[in-house]
């Protein structure tokens, strides 16, 4: 009998979101970068250029369980020790800090409602920011440009 | 109040220049240290505009007009 391999739903929709034009357009504008993928797991590094981080890279540790039906969830990581990254190295500032703050949910998820984690405990979030929150028509790059904005800024737009 | 600012762009134009052209003296004239804090949509749509759009790609092929909104990015509460 042969062995036979069935890519699961949620993988699948994946492998087809690291091909779409738009997240290979932010892998060929450095926006980011596929560091590994080891399902559910993925992580990516996003570029930063902001006064604290100077043409820098922030790690983010996705799980992707579920996708797309379900939001991504994302820890900030430490790429060099692969670990979280620590709450002193994560960026600041009113909105940026926000998003990164590692006082909630002991850091391991990204506060935005693009995030499975803060989408899923804040129940009104779907309806208050409907220009950023998850849905399952949303993919993986909607994530990526929402951090690389955060994290970018001199960009415009 | 006059709330619309209109322009005729080249197909090729960015969404970041239009972007600098809406947030500056001839469109919206927001703060500096407000520009970063706003994003061009198309009316009605659900997401911002990526920088490197080119605005052609958005404009009604017939009458070759878009809609935009300057609007804020939001600061997430709950």
């Amino acid at each position: 009998m042969n062995d036979i391999a069935i890519l699961a739903p949620d993988e699948r929709a994946l492998r087809a979101a690291l091909v779409s034009p738009r997240f290979q357009s932010g892998l060929a504008l450095g926006r980011w970068r596929m560091l590994s993928i080891c399902w559910p797991a993925v992580t990516i590094a996003v570029a930063a250029n902001t006064p604290e981080y100077r043409d820098a890279e922030l790690g983010l540790r996705f799980d992707l369980t579920s996708y797309p039906h379900r939001a991504p969830t994302a820890s900030t990581w430490d790429i060099e020790a692969d670990t979280l990254l620590a709450a002193d190295q994560r960026p600041v500032g009113d909105r940026v800090g926000l998003v990164f703050r590692s006082d909630w949910e002991n850091g391991r998820a990204l506060y935005a409602p693009w995030d499975r984690v803060a989408l899923e405990g804040h129940a009104d979030w779907a309806h208050r920011y409907p220009m950023h929150a998850w849905h399952q028509h949303r993919d993986l790059a909607f994530y990526l440009q929402n951090v690389y904005a955060l994290l970018n800024v001199d960009v415009d737009q | 109040m006059d709330t619309t600012r209109t322009h005729v762009f080249r197909p090729a134009t960015t969404v970041a220049r239009v972007f600098t052209w809406a947030a500056g003296p001839q469109g919206f004239n927001l703060p500096a240290e407000q520009r970063p804090k706003h994003a061009l949509a198309v009316a009605g749509a659900d997401h911002f505009l990526d920088a490197e759009v080119h605005i052609g790609s958005l404009a009604d092929p017939t009458c070759r007009e878009v809609q935009l909104d300057l609007l804020p990015k939001e600061r997430f509460e709950g």
